[in-house]
Parts: structure tokens; sequence; C-alpha cells
């Protein structure tokens, strides 16, 4: 006799509320790691425009008074190595930091081979219009 | 036109609506799609789920009308993988073709690729982890298939 959990056709599965709660825990960490992600990437992109624009800008001096206007541009001092050294170090621990949490965290086994490649741009908006038309169908 | 997964064959008869209508996928792929109902009583078998087999050199799959639509749309799912995987000499399946613990190589693989038709890999993934779809009810709803066949794709696809 089959258990109805392993009938694919027609069964149910086993224990629903437990399927469910793992997978509003796969939900919560999707949106976690994406938030993650987001918050990294432009916290790097933020301290190596900084340092760019230090080393290249930052030796400029413009001084502005009420009858003149002066600018000099000055080599970079010693004084300035800490201020680089902490605005190139920084975005690059985050980034290694992201990708060692990525490389590290637990994986799901990979997709069968049946599973579709990477989507498109074109098939995501596809998906979302037919995920959308089936979530308003009763 | 020569499938080889599931993905190929959404990929090219698919109209993008859920749920995947596998008797439209069938004779979109030029396959003969019968029910079969106690009214005719020389072809009529109680206890068969459906059937791929060829009649007069064209591909011809069969399905028990009784069944539940869930079931139905299964096993026609089902019986489009044994003709994509080639399987001339599928047996007439039984509800024990469709267990998740069939034993059978070439019913393992219908299994997985009615499972991979009608539930395609990226929308599950993106109802479960970006709509938040998290109640297995409601996904096998929205897919129409059995729940059972919904937690067995979750387990393949790596969410569960």
């Amino acid at each position: 006799m089959m258990d109805t959990s392993d009938d694919l056709a027609g069964g149910e599965a086993d224990n629903p509320g437990l399927i469910s709660d793992y997978l509003r825990r796969e939900s919560w960490r999707f949106r976690w790691e994406k938030r993650l992600t987001t918050v990294t990437v432009v916290l790097i992109l933020l301290f190596y425009v900084a340092l760019l624009g230090f080393v290249f800008l930052g030796n400029i001096r413009v001084s502005v008074g009420a009858w003149y206007f002066f600018s000099a541009v000055r080599p970079h001092s010693t004084g300035d190595i800490p201020i680089i050294v902490a605005l190139s170090t920084v975005p690059t621990l985050l980034l290694i930091a992201l990708l060692r949490y990525f490389h590290h965290r637990p994986k799901s086994d990979p997709d069968d081979l049946q599973a579709p490649l990477p989507i498109s741009v074109e098939a995501a908006k596809a998906i979302i219009k037919a995920t959308t038309d089936a979530m308003k169908t009763p | 036109m020569e499938y080889r997964t599931a993905d190929d064959v959404l990929r090219a008869h698919w109209n993008g609506r859920l749920p995947v209508n596998p008797i439209a996928i069938a004779e979109a792929m030029a396959i003969e799609v019968k029910a079969l109902a106690p009214f005719e009583p020389d072809t009529w078998r109680p206890n068969e789920s459906g059937h791929y087999s060829f009649r007069d050199g064209a591909p011809l799959i069969t399905y028990n009308f009784m069944d539940a639509p869930v079931r139905q749309r299964f096993t026609i799912a089902h019986e489009i993988g044994h003709h994509v995987h080639g399987d001339l000499d599928a047996p007439r399946d039984t509800s024990e073709q469709f267990s998740a613990k069939s034993r059978d190589p070439k019913e393992i693989a219908a299994n997985r690729f009615a499972a991979a038709l009608l539930m395609p890999a990226a929308l599950v993934k993106h109802m479960v982890l970006e709509q938040r779809v998290t109640d297995i009810v409601k996904l096998a709803n929205a897919f129409g298939v059995s729940t059972a066949a919904m937690e067995f794709r979750l387990k393949a696809i790596g969410l569960l």
C-alpha cells in the first residue's frame, strides 16, 4: 500500500505546517541577504568614490574671500596616508566579508537537470505577470 | 523539434500562464491526448491512470477521465516525460508509478519531468522567495498540483 505522501499525482504532504514554517524562514533569509548585499555594495562604492575623490581632488585647495579667489594644488603629504589607507581598506574588507559570507553559507543542493537556467529580464517580467495572475484567481 | 528537458518544452510551448496546461503543451508537441472514460468499455481500465503509446505511428497519451483534475494533469505531464525521454515501451501507469519512492529509472525520470513541467523552478522560487507565498497548499493550488508533488519539487530545487 502506497503512503499518500508518496503519491505525487494526488497525494498530500506529510507535514504542511512544518514545510510552510521552513519556507517562511527561507523567504526571510532571502530578503535579509538581499538587503545585506545592497547595503554592503552601497558602502563599498561610497568608500571607493571617497578614496578616488580624496586622491585626485583632495590636493586642491580653494580659498574664496570677498575680493579674491585663490586655488592651489599641493602634493599629498605623509599625513594623508592614514586617510588613504583607511578609505581603501574598509571597502576591501567589506567586499571580502560579503564574498566569504556567500561562499561559506549553507548551500542548497544544485538544481536538477530540469531546472531552467538563470532567467533573463524579459523572462522575469513574464514570470511576475504569470504569478500575479495565478494569485488573483481563487 | 528535439526536447531534452522540461525547460525545453516550456520554452517552446508554454503560454506563460499558471497553472501550466499539460494538454495544450502535449497537443502543441503533436501528441494526441485522449481521455478514457467508462462509457467506452473496450478501452477503459479503471486502475490505469495514464499511458504513453504510439497509434498509427503517431504518439498518443491516454489518461483516466475519472481521476481528480490534479491527478489528470500530473498524469499527462508524466506521459509527456515518457515521450520526451523516448520511452517507447513505457508500461501502463497506475498510481504506483507516481510514487516518489518508485525505483524504476524511467518512472523516476518521468516524475521529475512532470514536476518540472508543472512547477517551473524559477516560478516556484519567485513565488516563495519574492512574493512570500509560503503556504504549501496555496502554492500547490497556484500550480495546480498536489501538495505531495509540491513538496517533491521544493526538495528538487533546494528550497526544502
